[in-house]
């Protein structure tokens, strides 16, 4: 995933700001755009940090929800995207405090292929070389990697998931983490060199 | 050995040599070439960023159509719901913070009320209450006919007999503040209630 600009389509289709405009004022079909625009983002944010596809995708519709009732209070509509991860970033952590009673999003329904399905972890991402013992120091790897990222402050994990992992823009991650981008540069740098004293004997 | 500012340049070089300026980046290469330690670190930071890329859980193959339709129909509903909701709308956060101001200033003027005013004289704080006179209290106990509640007396008149101050006001009960200034307990004392008989004698 290439680092976006929340500017999308600058030819044709209209900016997020426009959509978040338009949106406030009543346009559904507004929102189902920004919705086309952003879930997958939001999709992944939520799974990095429940790594549960289930508990990811109910994060991600609520967090939709809340974001299309809370719309007309967004004072910078250009800020959508940050304020939508910000969103998803509180309800992932706030999820495993109880899970909720309303039906939830229908997983199986939405999954393309079972190859590609949740179990597509760590491990299995760096196990597809023929080379046993690659294979293994892969997924001993994978297992300290997770390990030592859960150690990390939330601040510091959230920070190094976004800007390494999924790759978004530093002023995007300082909206989602409602700080600055110098804090973002920060969080980044402070936990990857804590994720290398860590590791160093595994990659090196 | 590297100062923090380059280890921080350079682990961000590592991570996405895009976030950094023009500037920034020459300015890394350079520090890199001439020295072993950067060059080491850099390659420490480079298989960081590779191995947690690798190792970070992949995201299953999702039918996002679908998908969106469902959190936008989730949307919908809530929508709907908001719209349909009997009673008062929930209260937004100004107004909560409008009830809390207007409950703290009640309870600001109700101790205002209850509180005597104070003044100043001579450097000392007199609290001077609403029956404060210069006159002495005791020496004027006077007496008081209640009339206008529109209670039917069981028969004739009833009379209440009150006097204001101490009956018997010793020196100890006066305090004597500052020159000129004397403080005596407000007090209202009903000397005597009786029902007469006789209907109120016609004011004089």
């Amino acid at each position: 995933m290439a680092r976006e600009s929340a500017e999308v389509g600058r030819d044709s289709a209209p900016a997020d700001a426009t959509l978040v405009r338009r949106a406030a004022a009543g346009d559904r079909a507004a929102f189902d755009e920004l919705i086309r625009r952003h879930q997958r983002r939001a999709v992944a944010v939520s799974y990095r940090l429940l790594g549960n596809v289930q508990d990811a995708l109910d994060v991600t519709q609520d967090a939709f929800v809340k974001a299309y009732s809370g719309i007309g209070s967004l004072r910078n509509p250009e800020v959508f995207s940050g304020w939508l991860l910000r969103i998803v970033s509180n309800l992932s952590l706030n999820y495993r405090r109880g899970r909720k009673t309303r039906p939830t999003v229908p997983m199986d329904e939405l999954l393309q292929s079972a190859e590609s399905g949740a179990g597509a972890a760590a491990s299995d991402a760096m196990s597809q070389s023929g080379d046993p013992v690659r294979t293994l120091e892969g997924r001993e790897l994978g297992e300290k990697l997770t390990e030592a990222l859960n150690q990390l402050p939330a601040r510091q994990r959230q920070a190094i998931l976004m800007f390494t992992i999924d790759r978004l823009p530093q002023k995007e991650i300082a909206e989602a983490l409602n700080c600055s981008v110098e804090a973002v540069k920060w969080h980044v740098f402070q936990g990857r060199k804590k994720l290398r004293e860590m590791l160093r004997r595994h990659m090196m | 050995m590297l100062d923090q500012e380059t280890e921080i340049l350079i682990s961000q070089y590592a991570d996405d040599a895009d976030e950094l300026t023009a500037e920034e980046r020459l300015r890394v290469q350079s520090v890199v070439a001439a020295d072993p330690e950067a060059r080491r670190l850099l390659d420490e930071y480079q298989a960081l960023t590779a191995a947690l890329r690798r190792a970070a859980p992949r995201v299953p193959q999702l039918d996002w159509d679908r998908l969106r339709e469902h959190i936008s129909s989730a949307t919908s509903d809530a929508d709907d719901r908001n719209r349909m909701r009997i009673g008062p709308s929930p209260m937004t956060v100004p107004m909560r913070w409008a009830l809390a101001a207007s409950v703290l200033l009640c309870i600001g003027l109700a101790l205002l009320a209850t509180q005597p005013a104070r003044f100043t004289t001579g450097g000392n704080s007199v609290a001077a209450g609403p029956a404060r006179t210069s006159v002495d209290l005791p020496s004027v106990a006077t007496s008081i006919d209640v009339s206008g509640p529109t209670i039917d007396p069981p028969e004739g008149a009833v009379r209440l007999d009150i006097s204001i101050g101490q009956p018997a006001a010793t020196p100890d009960s006066v305090a004597a503040i500052a020159q000129d200034v004397v403080w005596r307990p407000p007090q209202i004392n009903i000397v005597a209630a009786e029902t007469t008989g006789q209907p109120f004698p016609p004011r004089q």
